[in-house]
């Protein structure tokens, strides 16, 4: 449990309690000029990666005290501890030497080391704010770029591992809350809009069809062909007409339903408040309900509170929290507690 | 009966329709130069998906010895050199999976390696000397042994 001192970050990425649009992410994929990708490379050679790409980080000013994770050195909690803040992503949690992360101050940027990339540069950053971490993790890119000799040609752009990830290798991405449109139906409209806008769309928490939490991370699907500034713009562009969508859905709630969203809203407060178990869905799915509540002005609530239960409702941040690994039985128990004190003083 | 746009000789019986780079293009050709493009084959449209010929699927990467096989099974190639080694795999895909052919961002230049900086402070030194600077061609001098010092550890 190396990581417990994570917990105690502030997220700082995290914010604009109530809009619409949690964060915004921006990545870019890099890979080093002379070296075989992640996926065909020996253990040597992702050694020598990794010593470069640490060596490149130390210099950066923009990673600041950065924390330098090698993945085999932590436990498995620890790495779905990472994976729930959005620090690593899944295939990089699975073992293998030589993976990193590099986590810099408030988790605001942060660098994968031998991921499907030798290198993913990823900026957080609060609210619709594509454009602000864009600048952020540019200033890393160059730093880094000057430091390392990229895998860059002039027809392709940055050599990715995965031709899907070409060209400007970037990828911008926010996390949007849309429980009004899940509730009148019309996600499935907005979301082929957004496929009609070049952009893909997945439930954040889930499998399949299910969406927990009315939780969607929306992001661009191509990387080649448009410039960086121009990917930007569609994606905010896409995402503000969805932020609109959401608030009409909101609007029209609010109007005629305002009765049955304030009790849904109390309900949610209600159970959250006094259960003594809470699985993950069932938390999640009732501060959905009171996040909507509280950003109508339905009920009185610390918004930024909400929030973050939204990740510390999470199994590893649980786990973490307590000390030591829990059953799913002691995670429900533990959820519910956590939720209860959260809320409860606030009430 | 229109003739092919492309050969002019033989009748058009494939009309053929392309987004790249924002730009639609529409051209009427006949089976031959519509298969010369790389779009279409009347084989394939006739027959169904068939076995590669063999060229393709024994193509390697003359860097990292990946084979194009390989990459058809995992999606991810072995080495940036690949690019270059599938140049016409990569042409042909480019396209399908981003609805652009080149990259239109921002550019990018590698620092010098070691090796390239020595030989650029080498012909510094070269000029130097011959513009009788002998204060630059002192420092330059200097700065060549530590690089020839790097190098060689």
């Amino acid at each position: 449990m190396k990581l417990a001192h994570l917990l105690r970050s502030r997220m700082e990425w995290l914010g604009r309690p109530g809009s619409t649009i949690l964060s915004s992410r921006l990545r870019l994929a890099r890979n080093l000029r002379d070296r075989r990708f992640p996926n065909h490379a020996d253990e040597d050679a992702l050694r020598e990666v990794l010593s470069d790409a640490f060596r490149a980080c130390r210099a950066q000013p923009a990673l600041g005290n950065a924390a330098y994770v090698r993945l085999d050195d932590v436990t498995d909690v620890d790495r779905e501890l990472l994976m729930e803040r959005h620090l690593i992503s899944h295939a990089q949690a699975r073992s293998g030497a030589s993976r990193a992360v590099v986590v810099g101050p408030g988790e605001r940027q942060s660098v994968m080391v031998n991921e499907e990339d030798h290198l993913r540069l990823q900026s957080l950053s609060p609210g619709l704010s594509v454009q602000a971490a864009w600048r952020e993790v540019k200033k890393l890119d160059e730093g880094l770029g000057k430091a390392l000799p990229f895998a860059y040609d002039e027809r392709w752009g940055y050599l990715t591992a995965c031709p899907t990830n070409i060209g400007t290798a970037l990828r911008a991405s926010c996390l949007a809350h849309l429980p009004a449109l899940m509730i009148t139906g019309r996600v499935q409209a907005a979301l082929e809009r957004l496929g009609a806008s070049g952009m893909v769309v997945r439930g954040l928490y889930g499998e399949g069809t299910k969406v927990l939490g009315d939780l969607f991370q929306v992001s661009n699907a191509t990387s080649l062909g448009p410039s960086e500034t121009e990917l930007l713009k569609a994606v905010e562009q896409a995402v503000s007409e969805l932020i609109d969508a959401e608030e009409h859905e909101r609007g029209l709630l609010a109007g005629d339903n305002r009765k049955r969203l304030e009790d849904s809203a109390w309900r949610a407060l209600g159970l959250l408040t006094h259960a003594r178990l809470l699985s993950f869905e069932e938390a999640i799915a009732h501060l959905s309900r009171l996040r909507l509540g509280a950003s109508l002005g339905l009920l009185r609530l610390p918004l930024d509170a909400i929030d973050r239960l939204f990740f510390e409702t999470r199994p590893a941040h649980l786990q973490i929290a307590a000390g030591k690994a829990l059953t799913p039985a002691e995670r429900d128990e533990r959820r519910a507690e956590l939720v209860r004190e959260a809320l409860i003083k606030t009430v | 009966m229109t003739k092919c746009e492309q050969c002019h000789k033989a009748p058009a019986t494939v009309f053929y329709k392309s987004v790249v780079n924002n730009q639609v293009s529409e051209k009427q050709l006949c089976a031959s130069c519509a298969e010369g493009l790389g779009a279409f084959s009347l084989m394939d449209f006739l027959l169904g998906p068939r076995r590669r010929p063999r060229e393709t699927r024994s193509a390697r990467c003359s860097t990292c010895g990946y084979a194009w096989a390989d990459f058809q099974k995992t999606q991810l190639l072995g080495c940036p050199d690949c690019y270059k080694s599938f140049g016409r795999q990569i042409e042909a895909l480019a396209p399908k999976l981003h609805g652009y052919d080149r990259h239109q961002g921002r550019p990018y230049a590698a620092p010098p390696s070691p090796r390239e900086r020595l030989a650029k402070q080498r012909s510094e030194l070269h000029e130097a000397l011959q513009r009788e600077d002998f204060e630059l061609a002192a420092r330059l001098r200097d700065e060549i042994r530590r690089l020839e010092a790097e190098l060689s550890a």
